[in-house]
C-alpha cells in the first residue's frame, strides 16, 4: 500500500462534509450509478461542508489570517479531464463556517466512472515562515472523492441495441454478449458490450417500455446470462487462473476484465468470510463438475428473480 | 449538436487489423467502408453520424494527406505538418463530444474502417514487425493515429486567441507526447498543458547553451513534483501561467548554473 507523505502539516478532523447528494436541494444520497444516464444528462450534486477555521490553521501551523479556499474539480474515467465546478473563498473571520456546495457536472464531458473532488486548500502564496507549513496557493490541505458509475466500467456494461439480421447474428436471438477474449488486463469498458436485438419484439418492446414498466424477469434473466458468461470464460482460461493478484487493479484506463470478474465473484459468488481466489478455486472445481450448479449459484448470488420481478 | 460515431466491436478492430497487413502497401483505400455490419452506436446521448457526415470527415481528412504528399510515404516534417492540421480538422468538423471521444472503439472504427489508407500512409508497417496495433486500434488513447489528435486540439484549444489552435504548432510531437501521456497528473488539466506550452513557445533560447527542450523536460519534472500536492485546476489562468513560468525559470537558472 503506498502512502503519500505531505511536504506540510495538515488538518485533522476539522472538516466535516455531508455526503454528496443528487440533486440542488435534498436530493437522495448520490448512488453508486446512474444506470439511466447518456451525453444529454446533466449531473447536479450537492452538499454541506463545515470547516473549523481556526483549529484547522492552528493544526497546520498557518497564520491566522491565511486565506482558505473550498474547491470542487471532477473528471470520468474516459478522458481523465478535470473540471473546475466550484471554488469559493472561505471567511478570513470567523472559528466555523458552513458551506454549502452545489455543482453540475456536464453530461457531454462524461462517460465511464465519475469522480468528484472536494479540496479545502490555501487561496493564495504565504512567505516561507516555518519549515512544513504550506506556503504555495492550491497547496490541499484536505480533500474527498466520490465515484458514481455512469457507463462502461465496474458493474454496469456498455449496452447497444442492433439489428442481428444485419449484424449477421441468429435473428432471432434476444442479446448477445460480446467480449474481446484473451487479455484479461485490458480495460473491462473497451472489451465488453451487449447487443440487444431490435429485431426481437420483446427486447424491442422492453427497450421502448418507460422505467416503471420495464420487464424486470427479462432484464434479471440478462443479468443472470452476463454473470454466468463472463465468469465463466474466465474459469475456463488458463491465462486468467495464472494471473497474479496484483495485476488484477485497476490499470488506469479504467477496471480491467480480470478486475470486473473478481468484483463480479466478490459481490455474487464468494461465501462469508471467503476470498476472491478462494472463490475462484473453489467455482472452477464447481463448475466442471456441476455446470447447472454453478448457474443455481449466480441465480441466488444476484436474487434472480428479485422481488418486483414477475 | 453532436454527434454517435460508430464503435468497432473489438473482436472486429483485431480482425481488420489483421487484414491489414494481408493488403499490399498502397492498396488500403479498397478496405475503406462507411459502415460496418460490426460496429454499434451508443444507445441514446445524440444523433447517429450518417454516411454523409463520415465521408465530409473522410474527404477533409484525405486533403490534408494529399496536401503533405499522400500517397507518396511521407517526411518527418509532413507527417507532423498532417498531425496538427488534422487535430484541428477532427475537433472543429467532428462534432464529437468530449464524452464519445474518449471511447476508444470509435477511434478503431475511424482508422479501421473510414481511415485506413491514410493511417497506413501516416504510420506505415515497420520492416519485419508489420503495423502498431496501438496506432489502429485504439488500445491507448494517447498513440492512436487519429484519437490522439482530437484529444491534443481539445486540450489546447485555446478560445480566447484569434486562432483557437495556434498552441498545436509550438511543440513538436516528442515533447508534446511528454505531456500527454501523463494523462492524469497533467493532461488532464488542459489550462495547464496550455499553459505549459504557453511557456515554451516565450521561452526559445537555445544560444547559451542549455538547449529549450532540456529546460521544458527538467520543469515537467518540477511540476509532476507539485501536481503531487497542489490543486492547479482551482487556480485563475493568471495565476497558472504565472507558476508555470516561474517553474521554468527556476529550471533554467539551475541547469544555467
Amino acid at each position: 500500500m503506498s502512502v503519500r507523505a505531505w511536504p506540510y502539516r495538515r488538518p485533522v478532523d476539522r472538516v466535516h462534509a455531508e455526503k454528496w447528494q443528487l440533486g440542488v436541494a435534498a436530493g437522495e444520497p448520490l448512488p453508486m450509478a446512474l444506470p439511466d444516464w447518456d451525453y444529454t444528462t446533466d449531473i447536479a450534486m450537492s452538499r454541506v461542508v463545515q470547516v473549523d477555521l481556526a483549529e484547522l490553521r492552528e493544526d497546520c501551523g498557518l497564520p491566522a489570517d491565511a486565506g482558505l479556499r473550498l474547491s470542487v474539480r471532477y473528471w470520468p474515467s474516459t478522458s481523465l479531464i478535470k473540471h473546475a465546478a466550484f471554488r469559493e473563498i472561505l471567511p478570513m473571520r470567523g472559528d466555523k463556517v458552513a458551506c454549502e456546495i452545489q455543482v453540475v457536472a456536464e453530461g457531454l464531458d462524461l462517460g465511464g466512472e465519475l469522480t468528484i473532488e472536494t479540496l479545502l486548500e490555501l487561496a493564495s502564496d504565504l512567505p516561507y515562515s516555518d519549515p512544513f507549513v504550506a506556503t504555495r496557493a492550491g497547496s490541499i490541505l484536505w480533500s474527498d472523492q466520490a465515484r458514481m458509475h455512469l457507463e462502461g466500467s465496474a458493474g454496469l456494461l456498455p449496452v447497444a441495441p442492433v439489428s442481428f439480421r444485419e449484424a449477421g447474428l441468429p435473428p432471432g436471438a434476444a442479446w448477445y454478449v460480446s467480449m474481446d477474449g484473451g487479455d484479461w488486463q485490458q480495460a473491462a469498458m473497451g472489451s465488453l458490450l451487449v447487443l440487444l436485438n431490435e429485431d426481437n419484439p420483446e427486447i424491442r418492446r422492453a427497450l421502448e417500455a418507460e422505467k416503471k414498466d420495464a420487464p424486470g424477469d427479462l432484464w434479471g434473466l440478462l443479468e443472470v446470462d452476463i454473470v454466468c458468461d463472463l465468469i465463466g470464460r474466465a474459469l475456463d482460461d488458463e491465462a486468467f487462473l495464472d494471473e497474479p493478484a496484483a495485476s488484477h487493479e485497476d490499470n488506469g484506463q479504467g477496471i480491467t476484465m480480470a478486475g470486473l470478474v473478481r468484483a463480479l465473484i466478490r459481490t455474487y459468488l464468494a461465501r462469508p468470510g471467503e476470498g476472491v481466489d478462494q472463490a475462484i478455486k473453489r467455482l472452477h472445481d464447481e463448475r466442471r463438475r456441476d455446470p447447472s450448479r454453478f448457474r443455481a449459484d449466480v441465480q441466488n448470488g444476484i436474487g434472480f428473480p428479485r422481488d418486483g420481478q414477475k | 449538436m453532436s454527434l454517435l460515431y460508430p464503435r468497432l466491436l473489438p473482436a472486429e478492430a483485431n480482425r481488420l487489423f489483421e487484414v491489414l497487413h494481408q493488403v499490399p502497401s498502397g492498396a488500403h483505400e479498397n478496405m475503406v467502408a462507411y459502415q460496418s455490419t460490426r460496429a454499434v452506436f451508443a444507445a441514446t446521448g445524440g444523433q447517429r453520424a450518417s454516411r454523409d457526415d463520415l465521408q465530409r470527415l473522410r474527404l477533409s481528412v484525405l486533403a490534408v494527406a494529399r496536401a503533405q504528399g499522400y500517397p507518396e510515404e511521407p517526411t518527418n516534417a509532413q507527417g507532423a505538418a498532417f498531425d496538427r492540421a488534422v487535430a484541428r480538422v477532427l475537433h472543429e468538423q467532428s462534432l464529437l463530444i468530449p464524452g464519445e471521444a474518449a471511447q476508444r472503439q470509435i477511434w478503431a472504427f475511424l482508422a479501421l474502417v473510414l481511415l485506413p489508407d491514410v493511417c497506413t500512409w501516416r504510420w506505415p508497417a515497420k520492416p519485419g514487425k508489420g503495423y502498431t496495433g496501438d496506432r489502429f486500434k485504439s488500445t491507448d488513447l494517447t498513440r492512436h493515429a487519429l484519437g490522439r489528435l482530437w484529444t491534443r486540439a481539445h486540450v489546447l484549444r485555446d478560445p480566447d486567441a484569434d486562432d483557437p489552435y495556434h498552441l498545436l504548432a509550438v511543440m513538436g510531437e516528442a515533447d508534446l507526447d511528454q505531456i500527454m501521456a501523463r494523462r492524469s497528473a497533467l493532461a488532464g488539466s488542459p489550462a495547464l498543458v496550455r499553459s505549459i506550452v504557453r511557456a515554451h513557445a516565450e521561452d526559445p533560447r537555445d544560444a547559451d547553451g542549455v538547449p529549450s527542450r532540456t529546460v521544458f523536460r527538467q520543469s515537467l519534472i518540477r511540476l509532476l513534483r507539485l501536481t503531487a500536492f497542489m490543486d492547479l485546476d482551482a487556480a485563475s489562468a493568471t495565476d497558472l501561467y504565472a507558476l508555470v513560468r516561474g517553474v521554468r525559470a527556476d529550471t533554467r537558472r539551475a541547469l544555467e548554473h
